[in-house]
């Protein structure tokens, strides 16, 4: 189990965190979300992060977005430190710089399929790269239904949405929250052939909370997370080989 | 099941509470209304019984035509009976006391030679009544007036002119103005005056001099002996005066006191029943517009409660248990709310006392009369209300199949019932029929069935809202209209801020150059003004800072900091146009964001749920219909005022009476005959007279008929009009003669209202009646009226002079005010002055239907503001998801802020269209009637009608807006 060291991994990581801790409450109730967690999710790379109920992998995730804020540590998107940012440069980095694919809900209901791809853009008030944007389309398989509202389209289709969204304004980094928990196996596996591909094909940056070890087995890396605390990572990893893990972790 | 609901109606506490606060508003009006009503009515009930109290029987003459009450506060128009019968009744058996009793117009001149004005309450001259029962009158120091010359005033007037028993003074009646020593002053009960009606007392023959005419009195006051009944003595008196002769026997009459205390109360009743209309139909355009607000919240708030119903239903709850529920919430809101509307009331009442007050009205002070009637209608009103339009959103919650509620949350119905459409297109039919007939009609027969179009037309627009929603609020959200909103935005800004320094500037160039502090305090409070609204605008949020979203907070604490700093007059301005500016400034940034992303979100929230939209909007489309119809009658009756005064009146100047309800005596135009520059004159007076077929009262205007058509341009006139010098000779409007098929030369026979016959020759035809008012007779003064009518007054001179240039007009204006100097009532104005005085009469009445608009919008803007927050609270997760993805506070807030100005402007653009097309209808209709109108739509007031909702919008979503803005994102997209 090696852990890499901040300085070592600067270069090549899109989004690092180091010394995060979360904390909720106070007193005897407090409890310990994160608990100086330090870990740097490589560019170009697909990385999943597991643990059981209460690991802590949301939190973390949500901290590394900007969607939360740290008790103490520090955060950094590429070479920007978002623990000190302002709520509205936290905004438009969560814009402009990462993606966000979440388990459920993710669409817009009032705007159609292309729009919702291009909702970010549109917020920042830019075109976007309508060429790359013709090619996630087509990538994704949604080109006949880019003028569709998201209730006339099925559960995997919308999620299809929510990825090519994601991938749209090419993002340093794309955090997904259970991207395929609400999805049956086929549609997800399919989601998750797609995200692959977007970080092999396309050398996206994509870092995906999930407890299914068979959507873990789609990722590069795997970062297993215990009680606030990193517990180890899996490069290469086949889904009896995290499921074995997991195991062995007593869970 | 009790305590479920009373659980949820604690859980749910707010939302209920700015629904119940329309069924509050809607109630404390209705209530309101009648406990005003009650209390004046009570007063003036009170009034009228004291004063005719003690009264066992009345002599009097009957009018010749309408009713006892019509003569108007002066009794205009009844001839009189012969004072000498005061001995006569006084020998019938049974009769205690006889006063003769005058009653007619007399008002005080203060020292600077102006009338004394008792607020807008008559100012009354009596003959003085000694009888302590027949009179409420009392004397209070000093004596009664005895002799001719002697008055006694009143205490108000005491109070007024500062006049002391033992002084001389004068006092202005239809004769002019006479001089009198002053006896004695007296109180009406215990009151200084009649509620406001000011009296002056005179002595038998003064009265008979100056209010009626020598000789003659109005009525008899009688008071029997004890034991002998009203009847009785009323049916002696009769018997007793038929065999003596008189003038006027023919229409005597003996009334009870009984017959005469009815009287009273029915002509009371009449008139409060004309108040208690108006102010009912407050109420009942609030409680309208508060069923749908009401409705619209339970609606939302049963869709959003459709799993936790679900799962009741799946634990055994019946249906029946769920719409209990339901009910039950409603059934309490709707009685607290109520009790609460029905307090408010005493406010209410209390608010339109001093409005009306502040108004120039003079409504004594007393307490409020609060009849169980009002509670038991305003409880029973506010709870049905509340109950029945919860019925629908209930019905529906327990149609909800459990199984499928627990799936789905958050249910969008954007569909429009096919119940709806049917209704509505069956009441569109009625009001276009209602409404044709209306047309086809004239005068109050075609306006009442185009009232009643109208109404239902409302109705069918209120089914209808959701099929309008889509297209009409689509449309207002695109661009096009963000860049009107922005337009209008800029206007604001520039006219609330900068207004200030153009105001200070030319205080500067007034004040002789001289730059006072004043004048430096508006120009820099200008600036400041503009300059702290732009800032207030277009702050930008920190992080996590809760402090910072509360926008229009924050925006009161400056305006008022800005009211310390702003010095002198400007002060108040300043608070106002900080204000002003920056609701320009936020609808300049909103219009924006109609290009943008967050404002075609905002578009679609608009009209995502047709339904819900159309019923927030109604308050406002009720209000600007309402506002608009009248709007265009009123400007329509303006400019047709306006148009017809200056198309046919050649005068360049007018004297108009400055006292209300009475006019000045005739010797006015000879006095500015002989003012240097006058060319020609006529007075105009006007009477009535029953005449034509079918014999109805009408008006007839005494002229000096040789100068007459020099100051009126009457048209090709068939015959002579100078004719009219001969006695019993009249001029009629061709329109007339051609309706009463009338000839050059024929005779025909007449009563005035005094009750005498004339017998007119026809001597010509004139083509325009409009200039003069719509007069369709003209007889002459001198010749004619003045053999008929006692106390004959002019109510308008026309004087054509030769003045031309600024220094002659001066002049002659100079001159005239001083021929005039002993005619207090008559006023020598510019042609100009007298017809903005008459269309100012008009634009009061559109100030009042303003206070209609503004509670329509206080309602409005709860309803969007509830209906946002109700939305808002649905959305959460989208909203959390939008703002995950990069959108900004900034952009939330603007986006809601668009939402609700779609809305609203929705609402006030159909008002607007409606209200125009009605107002014009009316227009048409009433025109037929009496003389053409012209229709004029006053684009300068409806145009800012339709965009005054953009500010509506904007204030009713500031808080909604900021509480989505400050939505925490995480929990916002973890919500279930």
């Amino acid at each position: 189990m090696v852990i890499m060291s901040p300085s070592m991994t600067t270069l090549d990581s899109a989004a690092r965190c180091v010394d995060l801790s979360k904390i909720y409450g106070k007193g005897e109730s407090e409890v310990r979300a994160l608990d100086g967690v330090t870990i740097s999710f490589p560019k170009g790379k697909f990385t999943a992060i597991m643990g059981p109920s209460g690991s802590g992998k949301s939190t973390l995730m949500h901290c590394c977005a900007g969607l939360d804020e740290a008790t103490s540590g520090q955060v950094f998107v590429g070479d920007i430190e978002i623990t000190t940012l302002a709520e509205r440069a936290l905004t438009q980095l969560r814009r402009d710089r990462l993606g966000f694919i979440f388990q459920a809900y993710n669409l817009v209901p009032t705007l159609n399929a292309i729009e919702n791809i291009t909702l970010p853009m549109m917020l920042a008030g830019r075109k976007g790269d309508q060429a790359w944007i013709d090619e996630v389309v087509s990538t994704v398989g949604l080109a006949n239904r880019l003028k569709h509202r998201p209730s006339e389209l099925s559960g995997g289709q919308q999620q299809r949405v929510a990825v090519a969204r994601a991938l749209a304004s090419r993002p340093d980094i794309i955090f997904a929250d259970e991207p395929t928990g609400n999805l049956d196996s086929k549609t997800g596996a399919e989601i998750l052939s797609f995200m692959k591909r977007a970080a092999t094909d396309m050398g996206q940056t994509i870092v995906m909370v999930t407890h299914d070890p068979i959507a873990a087995s789609y990722t590069d890396t795997v970062l297993f997370l215990a009680d606030g605390k990193l517990d180890g990572e899996m490069n290469e990893p086949t889904a009896q080989r995290v499921l074995d893990r997991m195991r062995g972790l007593g869970h | 099941m009790l305590r479920l609901t009373l659980k949820n109606l604690w859980a749910y506490k707010k939302r209920l509470l700015t629904s119940g606060l329309s069924i509050v508003i809607g109630i404390s009006f209705l209530a309101g209304s009648f406990v005003f009503t009650d209390t004046l009515k009570g007063l003036f009930t009170d009034l009228f019984k004291s004063s005719v109290e003690g009264v066992d029987a009345q002599v009097r003459q009957v009018r010749a035509f309408g009713d006892e009450t019509d003569g108007g506060p002066y009794d205009k128009g009844r001839a009189g009976l012969p004072a000498s019968l005061v001995t006569d009744i006084k020998a019938v058996p049974g009769v205690a006391v006889v006063a003769p009793y005058i009653e007619g117009y007399a008002q005080p001149i203060n020292a600077k030679g102006k009338l004394v004005k008792t607020g807008n309450a008559p100012s009354f001259g009596y003959t003085w009544v000694a009888d302590a029962e027949l009179s409420a009158y009392r004397l209070l120091n000093g004596r009664a007036p005895n002799a001719s010359g002697e008055v006694v005033f009143d205490r108000s007037l005491m109070t007024e002119t500062k006049a002391k028993i033992g002084d001389t003074v004068k006092v202005n009646t239809v004769a002019g103005v006479n001089t009198f020593t002053l006896v004695g002053d007296a109180t009406f009960g215990s009151s200084n005056s009649a509620l406001g009606a000011s009296a002056v007392f005179f002595a038998q023959e003064d009265a008979q001099k100056y209010l009626t005419r020598p000789g003659f009195v109005q009525s008899f006051l009688v008071r029997g002996e004890t034991g002998v009944s009203e009847d009785a003595l009323a049916n002696d008196i009769n018997a007793a005066l038929a065999d003596k002769s008189f003038e006027n026997k023919t229409s005597l009459e003996v009334v009870t006191g009984t017959k005469l205390q009815q009287e009273q109360l029915s002509f009371v009743n009449t008139i409060f029943g004309f108040i208690n209309t108006f102010f009912t139909a407050f109420a009942v355009v609030a409680l309208f517009v508060s069923i749908f607000v009401i409705s619209n919240s339970f609606s939302i708030l049963v869709t959003q409660r459709t799993r936790e119903m679900a799962s009741m239903r799946i634990l055994g709850a019946s249906r029946r248990q769920v719409l209990g529920t339901t009910f039950g919430e409603a059934l309490a809101v709707g009685l607290i709310a109520s009790a609460v509307g029905v307090g408010a009331g005493l406010g209410v009442a209390q608010l339109i006392r001093w409005l009306l007050n502040s108004f120039g009205g003079t409504l004594p002070s007393s307490g409020l009369v609060l009849k169980p009637r009002t509670i038991i209608v305003g409880m029973l009103v506010g709870t049905l209300v509340t109950v029945l339009s919860a019925i629908l959103p209930a019905l529906k919650s327990a149609r909800i199949k459990p199984l499928a509620a627990l799936r789905e949350t958050a249910i969008d119905n954007a569909g429009t019932s096919k119940i709806r459409l049917v209704f509505g297109g069956v009441l569109t039919t009625l009001a276009a029929v209602a409404t044709g007939l209306g047309l086809t009609n004239s005068g109050s027969d075609g306006a009442l069935r185009i009232g009643i179009g109208a109404g239902i037309a409302l109705i069918a627009i209120a089914l209808l809202g959701p099929v309008l929603a889509k297209p009409v609020a689509g449309a207002l959200g695109r661009p096009w209209f963000g860049v009107i909103v922005a337009i209008f935005g800029v206007a604001l800004a520039v006219f609330g801020a900068l207004g200030l320094t153009i105001l200070g500037v030319r205080q500067i160039s007034d004040g002789d150059l001289e730059v006072g502090p004043q004048a430096v305090a508006g120009v820099v409070s200008g600036l400041v003004a503009f300059v702290v609204a732009w800032l207030i605008a277009r702050r930008r949020d920190k992080k996590s800072s809760v402090l910072d979203d509360r926008t229009f907070g924050g925006t009161t604490k400056i305006a008022l900091a800005s009211v310390v700093f702003g010095l002198y007059s400007f002060s108040a301005f300043l608070g106002g146009a900080v204000l002003v500016a920056v609701c320009g400034w936020y609808l300049v940034a909103t219009g924006r964001s109609s290009f943008q992303t967050s404002g075609q979100i905002a578009r679609q929230n608009a009209i995502r749920n047709p339904t819900r939209t159309s019923a927030t909007a109604l308050a406002l489309t009720i209000g600007t219909a309402l506002v608009g119809a009248l709007s265009v009658l009123s400007f329509s009756l303006t400019d047709t005022f306006r148009g017809v005064f200056d198309d046919t009146v050649l005068a360049d100047h007018v004297v108009a009476s400055a006292a209300s309800d009475i006019g000045f005596p005739l010797s006015v135009q000879e006095e500015i005959n002989r003012v240097p520059g006058v060319e020609a004159s006529s007075s105009l007076q006007l009477e009535r007279f029953r005449f034509g077929f079918p014999p109805r009262e009408r008006g007839i205007g005494g002229i000096e008929a040789t100068d007459f058509t020099k100051v009126v341009s009457l048209g090709k006139v068939d015959g002579s009009m100078a004719a009219l010098a001969k006695i019993d000779t009249i001029a009629v409007a061709k329109s007339t003669a051609k309706d009463q098929n009338l000839k050059l030369g024929d005779t025909i026979k007449a009563k005035f209202a005094n009750g005498r016959d004339v017998t007119f020759t026809i001597v010509s035809f004139y083509e325009n009646a409009e200039g003069l008012g719509n007069t369709y007779y003209l007889t002459d003064n001198a010749a004619t009226l003045s053999k008929y009518v006692e106390n004959t007054a002019a109510d308008l001179v026309y004087v054509k002079s030769s003045a031309n240039t600024k220094s002659e007009k001066k002049a002659l204006e100079a001159a005239a005010d001083k021929a005039l100097a002993k005619y207090p009532a008559a006023e020598f104005q510019t042609k100009k002055k007298f017809v903005d005085g008459q269309v100012g009469q008009f634009q009061q009445f559109l100030a009042i239907v303003n206070a209609l608009l503004f509670l329509a919008i206080i309602i409005a803007i709860l309803g969007i503001a509830n209906t946002l927050r109700l939305s808002i609270f649905e959305r959460t997760r989208e909203i959390g998801l939008l703002r995950a993805v990069g959108m900004s506070r900034d952009q939330m807030r603007s986006s809601i802020r668009w939402e609700a100005i779609v809305v609203a402007t929705f609402g006030a653009v159909v008002g607007v269209v409606f209200g125009t097309l009605y107002g014009a209808a009316l227009v048409s209709v009433l025109g037929k009637d009496g003389g053409l109108l012209r229709l004029s739509v006053p684009v300068q007031v409806l145009l800012p009608l339709a965009l005054l909702a953009s500010i509506v919008g904007l204030y009713a979503a500031r808080k909604p807006a900021s509480d989505a803005a400050k939505l925490n994102i995480l929990q916002a997209i973890s919500t279930e």
